[in-house]
């Protein structure tokens, strides 16, 4: 089961949801934010214009009340100074003074609202006039004349204006009826209006800047403009003047009307349109943010069923694990035991399996080394009489900062007993082959020793022949046994400190004989000071031995083998001279490689298994040293000829 | 000097036999097995007991620790014949008395030196 397969509920990518759906949403908000403003802005514009209306029908009512009221006060004026003209007043114009003049100029100014007053007899002759130019003339074809003549006393009737000869100013005439008691026309009163007089009445209302007022008479005539009309006059309202029945209109610009409605649209567009842009930020940040937490989220599902995969995976692989293995830490926070663990442990669960191991090893803390094996015996759960032996590695592993005991249970039953077989057959063949061969050794060389003198030359010759194969095929047996022991790791090396004096004399007593047959001499030569070096006393010997007799074997006759040590710092160094031929060049990279072709010429190569060396290099290594070897070749031409091997091994007592 | 050989190699106490012949200061003893080794003990002493390992029990090794349990042994020099071992079996020779370890195959020729090197 792979750890994909475990996580075959999900896509192996989060599914692309597309942003379209949030974009479109971001679109519409946007279409309704701008339709929103547009209406509010709309909306704004209608009210402002409301407003402005307002404004001009409240002033337009306000001004012609103004204009109203202030007639109504000219008129009760006027008509007490028409009810104190005599009554032959109108009869001629003699009658006028320059008193009686006087005296209606007086009354007259006190008249506010006019300027100017003329009177007309029935007739429309002019009898008395402010201006002295007009008296005489006739104006009863004037229409406010033909107007009052028809008017009751009280009433008065009012002209479309003129433009007065001379200061070019429009005036608005007005007229008065004078009846006697019984109602019959005397005459007429007329005067005007000035367009000061409106400017006056506007001006005590405090109008407005960029107002525009007009009073316009019935035929459409303005009676009064005030300042120069705006040039688009959108908003006016126009009220009646019912006394005068004259209009008043006020109007003003959209400039006017519309004024701060700009400024203040301007500000709100801004202000919402960023706090909207602020919002609309936020959130398509927001959005990505999601995105990004989804992303994540579902990421970290995905890894979290990968993590479970896995660890249903390892879980089973742990359980199936043929060696017991059982991890745990001193604060008891970690226990695990995998079933072979608790199997071997006779327990049910991780927790008692922890304890258990815990009785049976030392604790984490008083471990010297990283790794240690302990030697266990438990009793088995089938067979309460048997005994299983096992083999626990306890590792110490750092992990977080802690201590952790990783422990490796291996059932070495079956193991030792292959390896006790494997033993005893070694032992069995070492016997069983080398005892004939020795014999067979033995007899030979005794044969050779006493009798070949008595023998046929070429028999002695035969018998030379037959022992010293005898003698191969022994160092053979030896030299592939030690061989398939070194290689299946079952050769034992036991280290202790060895006296490198007693070492050397003990290879001196054993492998002297054979120098002697060969007439050379074993020469040994001791270290200065007493030095034990840390080895195993039986695979130094075989050292020893192997290299001595190689170097009987290539010594001259006559000739002298030097064995010797010397200490070199924390090290012996050992080492075995002869004065034979040398090694030659060409031969001298594969010495120690197994089975290596003769390096030597015929003549001088010696027979052998070709395994020596090997083995040697072997031993030396195992027992935490390092081989090597100086040579002079006469083969090379060198002279004078001869090899040395050295090994060191490391001192046992060496001073710090 | 009067020297014990026990191996159950007939061939091998012949060959020693006939190697040593010529010696006349050896006084050889040869014994085929354990038993008649332990029997020989018994009745003389020897400077010399060279001990064969492997051979059917008795072997060597109880040979060995019935010699050194006899108190009037305990001058005689033992050495042990036997092919290469485990050092933990060298030691325990030793460990019983053993004085020496002779490492088969020896050349019988070379033993008339190596035995008075032992004195």
């Amino acid at each position: 089961m792979s750890t994909l397969e475990l996580s075959k509920g999900m896509p192996d990518r989060l599914p692309a949801r597309s942003g379209f759906r949030f974009y479109a949403f971001i679109a519409t908000l946007v279409a309704i934010f701008f339709l929103g403003m547009a209406a509010l802005i709309a909306s704004d514009y209608r009210r402002y214009a409301t407003r402005a209306e307002l404004q001009l029908g409240h002033f337009a009512e306000l001004y012609s009340q103004a204009v109203d009221s202030s007639l109504a006060i000219a008129n009760l004026e006027m008509e007490k100074v028409l009810g104190l003209l005599p009554d032959n007043a109108f009869e001629g114009t003699r009658w006028v003074d320059d008193d009686y003049s006087n005296w209606i100029r007086g009354e007259i100014a006190k008249i506010q609202q006019i300027d100017s007053f003329v009177l007309l007899n029935p007739q429309g002759r002019v009898i008395w006039a402010t201006a002295q130019g007009l008296v005489g003339q006739n104006l009863s074809d004037r229409e406010y004349f033909k107007k009052a003549k028809l008017l009751d006393t009280g009433r008065f009737a009012v002209d479309v204006p003129i433009l007065a000869r001379g200061s070019g100013r429009r005036l608005t005439p007005m007229a008065w009826p004078l009846r006697d008691e019984d109602g019959e026309l005397r005459g007429v009163a007329a005067s005007s209006l000035g367009e000061a007089y409106f400017e006056d009445l506007l001006n005590l209302e405090e109008m407005q800047d960029g107002l525009h007022v007009e009073i316009i008479t019935a035929n459409g005539e303005p009676a009064f403009v005030s300042d120069v009309p705006p040039e688009v006059a959108i908003f006016s309202a126009t009220r009646r003047i019912p006394s005068i029945g004259l209009e008043a209109t006020v109007s003003m610009s959209r400039a006017m009307a519309m004024q701060g409605f700009w400024q203040r649209t301007i500000v709100i567009v801004l202000v919402a349109t960023g706090l909207f842009i602020t919002a609309l930020g936020a959130a398509i940040q927001a959005r990505k943010r999601s995105v990004l937490l989804t992303e994540s989220l579902w990421r970290s599902e995905f890894d979290r069923r990968r993590i479970n995969a896995a660890k249903t995976e390892f879980d089973t692989i742990f359980d199936s694990v043929g060696d017991g293995i059982i991890v745990f830490d001193e604060t008891g926070s970690l226990r695990r035991a995998n079933l072979r663990a608790r199997a071997l442990l006779d327990v049910s669960n991780d927790a008692q399996a922890v304890q258990r191991i815990r009785g049976l090893i030392p604790a984490l803390s008083r471990m010297t080394a990283d790794e240690e094996v302990h030697r266990l015996s438990l009793q088995d759960g089938d067979d309460p009489e048997a005994e299983i032996p096992i083999q626990c590695r306890v590792m110490r592993l750092h992990l977080h900062g802690e201590d952790i005991a990783y422990c490796v249970l291996e059932d070495v039953g079956s193991q030792e007993r292959l390896v006790a077989a494997r033993a005893a057959f070694i032992t069995s063949v070492n016997h069983e082959l080398r005892t004939p061969l020795t014999s067979l050794s033995g007899a030979l060389d005794i044969l050779q020793a006493r009798f070949a003198e008595a023998m046929p030359e070429g028999a002695a010759k035969l018998i030379t022949m037959a022992s010293r194969n005898a003698d191969r095929l022994l160092v053979l047996v030896n030299d592939i046994l030690t061989l398939q022991a070194i290689d299946q790791k079952q050769l034992n090396i036991t280290v202790k400190p060895v006296d490198v004096r007693h070492a050397l004399n003990e290879a001196v007593t054993t492998n002297s004989s054979y120098g002697s047959a060969r007439e050379v001499r074993l020469v040994v030569s001791q270290p200065e000071i007493e030095a034990h070096v840390l080895a195993d006393t039986t695979r130094l010997q075989q050292i020893l031995s192997n290299l001595i007799s190689n170097a009987f074997k290539y010594s001259p006759k006559g000739g002298q083998v030097v064995i010797g040590a010397e200490c070199q710092g924390d090290k012996v160094r050992f080492f075995v001279r002869d004065d034979g031929p040398g090694i030659p060049a060409t031969g001298r990279g594969q010495l120690f490689e197994r089975f290596t072709k003769p390096i030597h010429s015929r003549k001088v190569q010696a027979s052998g298994t070709g395994l020596g060396l090997a083995i040697t290099q072997e031993l030396v290594i195992r027992q935490g040293g390092e081989i090597d070897f100086a040579t002079r070749s006469a083969e090379d031409g060198e002279e004078p000829s001869g090899t040395e091997f050295f090994f060191t091994l490391p001192r046992a007592d060496a001073q710090a | 000097m009067r020297i014990l050989f026990v191996d159950d190699e007939a061939d091998i106490l012949e060959l020693i036999e006939i190697a040593l012949m010529t010696e006349d200061d050896l006084d050889l003893t040869f014994a085929p097995s354990g038993i008649e080794a332990i029997r020989r003990i018994e009745e003389e002493k020897f400077d010399i007991i060279m001990l064969d390992v492997m051979m059917p029990p008795p072997n060597g090794m109880e040979v060995l620790r019935y010699a050194r349990s006899m108190a009037d042994l305990n001058g005689s020099i033992i050495v042990m014949c036997t092919a290469r071992t485990s050092p933990e079996a060298e030691q325990e020779m030793r460990a019983l008395g053993a004085n020496h370890i002779l490492h088969k195959p020896f050349k019988p020729l070379g033993l008339a030196s190596y035995l008075r090197g032992l004195v």
